[in-house]
């Protein structure tokens, strides 16, 4: 008994240093991400733990006139909100057709829905490329929101249609048995007990599209339209010999800043829609 | 089951009303159609802008075609490919891609992530919930600015050299001497999050009496793992490392950010040695050829884990 209880405490001193070890690897490039932007910039390249004095003029850099931080932010935060307003509309419709309904040709959808989902987006560069070219679109937001809500729409349907099918079908039959046509029955009585579903899908399609790089960095030059990642990017291309490291990090600090609340908040939220969206 | 019986009844007895224009073939149509209607959407979206780009991918990759659009687009057979397999730097770019992808997805993010999720199976819920937190939001983080971090973490005068230092081992300039090396160990960071998300799920679901019943037979740690658990989870193995591998076999902004695909094409895989050819040696037809090849890699990877997917235990 005493030999189970002393080997059990054993085990438990490894696995908390293993948990140790773990959350050390994955805090300290953000710990550093933080102090580095705190440092003042003739301190970039110091490496003390703690920065003294801890100054702003990192964040003051980021946001100055010349490098387009602010708008940049703004324009992400349009091209993220409108992608995921957008998809979740179209993601709605079609999770819940792939949930409930039975017709011919839905296999052939679901398996075209996948296959999509499983093309690097840097095969789609050159054609979209060209697309935009040919329509005008180089240099708008739209060529930045139809290909996020494209690359995210697989992820948001399958999502959405593993909430549908949770919910019981008697709560359709039961609305259209009160006289309800099949579209009420959808809109009053399967969203509203979808919400959490489908907030959770949002939630999802936000990040990947504020994240969202390639394509942004590829059919925009125009600095007003860059995106904030597109930005942050461009930060080491503008001043190559001296590179604005503590600037990059404030920088860091602010696009991710919303994303890591977003997760605080959110987390049992955001962990329902990963694993439903990879496992079924 | 009765329940279940009555439902389908009442399901069908709603139809039946609409169903009045009898069981025609013309109506069934008519009915798919309508049926299909929710579906239009999305469909068009990803045909117009996923499988169209998709197709067209695939017919620049038999073409001459160039960035500069002024010369005649011919077609040249499999000219692209039989060039890029001749190509010293397409070679170092597929075993660079390969040795990215098996370090960081398969060895890396995966087995990472199956051992987080055992540790924090019996850990206490404020560790869980400080782990949880902190690797999700490691995944969350946009792909330039963990570059960015993970480079700040390589460098030079970065903090692993300082570790090193402290420790009093001997330093070097890693993202010169190693840096396919760096940017693996850049992705296991960003990506373990989830792998680490479906083996808790797929953890959870391991029946106790199975693990109870092995130790009962005198079954040590390892045993148990091996012979009960890795079994059991087997599906969820492959299902994570297909979305893994895929994933890492299209990572691009990482890589860019970090390292440039530098120094020379030290570790530069086929998504940066695709967007090089492309766009700035401005070779459309040879770049689309090249992403092809990578679709080749990714669907080699696939087969083989949807065989491991489909073995029975």
């Amino acid at each position: 008994m005493s030999t189970t209880a002393r080997t059990g405490h054993g085990r438990s001193w490894v696995r908390r240093i293993g948990i140790a070890a773990i959350v050390a690897y994955c805090l300290a490039p953000f710990y550093w991400m933080v102090v580095s932007s705190l440092r003042r910039p003739a301190d970039q390249f110091s490496n003390a733990l703690v920065p003294s004095p801890v100054s702003f003029d990192n964040y003051a850099a980021a946001f100055d006139e010349r490098n387009g931080f602010g708008r940049a932010l703004f324009n992400s935060l349009l091209v993220a909100g409108t992608t995921t307003v957008i998809t979740l509309v179209v993601a709605i419709s079609a999770g819940y057709a792939v949930a409930r309904l039975d017709f011919r040709g839905k296999s052939l959808v679901l398996t075209l829905v996948i296959a999509c989902s499983m093309f690097p987006p840097i095969t789609m560069v050159v054609p979209l490329l060209e697309l935009f070219t040919d329509a005008g679109w180089i240099n708008t937001y739209q060529a930045m929101i139809v290909p996020s809500m494209s690359f995210a729409l697989p992820l948001a349907v399958w999502n959405l249609s593993a909430f549908f099918r949770q919910m019981p079908a008697e709560l359709e039959s039961a609305a259209q048995v009160d006289g309800c046509t099949p579209a009420q029955a959808f809109r009053k009585v399967i969203l509203p007990l979808a919400a959490p579903g489908v907030f959770t899908t949002a939630i999802l399609v936000f990040i990947m599209s504020w994240n969202e790089f390639l394509i942004a960095v590829s059919v925009v030059n125009e600095r007003q339209k860059m995106t904030s990642n597109v930005i942050v990017a461009l930060f080491t291309g503008q001043y190559k010999f001296d590179q604005p490291f503590g600037t990059q990090m404030a920088a860091g600090v602010v696009v991710t800043l919303p994303l890591v609340i977003a997760v605080l908040v959110f987390q049992r939220r955001i962990v329902d829609g990963l694993t439903a969206g990879g496992l079924k | 089951m009765g329940a279940l019986t009555t439902t389908s009844g009442a399901r069908g007895s709603t139809s039946g009303p609409l169903a009045t224009g009898g069981p025609g073939r013309g109506f069934r149509a008519r009915r798919t159609l309508l049926r299909g209607l929710p579906l239009v959407p999305a469909v068009v979206l990803l045909v117009v802008f996923m499988a169209g780009p998709i197709g067209y991918c695939v017919y620049y990759a038999f073409t001459d075609m160039r960035l500069t659009g002024s010369a005649e687009t011919t077609f040249v057979g499999f000219d692209n490919f039989t060039r890029a397999l001749g190509d010293d730097n397409f070679r170092n770019a597929v075993w660079l891609t390969l040795v990215f992808t098996v370090l960081s997805s398969i060895v890396g993010q995966n087995t990472l992530g199956l051992a987080l999720a055992g540790l924090m199976r019996k850990a206490s819920r404020t560790v869980r919930g400080v782990t949880g937190t902190i690797v999700i939001a490691a995944w969350v983080l946009p792909e330039i600015v963990a570059a960015y971090l993970l480079y700040a973490f390589f460098r030079r005068e970065g903090e692993l050299n300082s570790i090193l230092d402290a420790l009093g081992l001997p330093e070097q300039n890693w993202l010169y001497t190693l840096p396919i090396l760096a940017v693996s160990v850049a992705n296991v960071w960003r990506g373990t999050a989830f792998s680490m998300l479906i083996y808790s799920a797929a953890l959870n679901d391991v029946p106790q009496e199975l693990k109870e019943a092995a130790e009962v037979d005198g079954a040590g740690r390892w045993k148990k793992l091996w012979y009960v658990t890795l079994p059991l989870i087997r599906r969820s193995i492959g299902t994570n490392l297909m979305l893994n591998t895929l994933q890492t076999l299209s990572v691009f902004g990482l890589i860019y950010a970090m390292t440039r695909g530098g120094p020379g094409n030290k570790s530069q895989t086929l998504p940066l040695y695709m967007y090089e050819q492309a766009f700035k040696n401005s070779l459309i037809g040879y770049g689309t050829a090249v992403a092809l090849m990578l679709l080749l890699v990714g669907a080699l990877f696939s087969l083989v884990y949807l065989r491991l997917l489909r073995t029975e235990v």
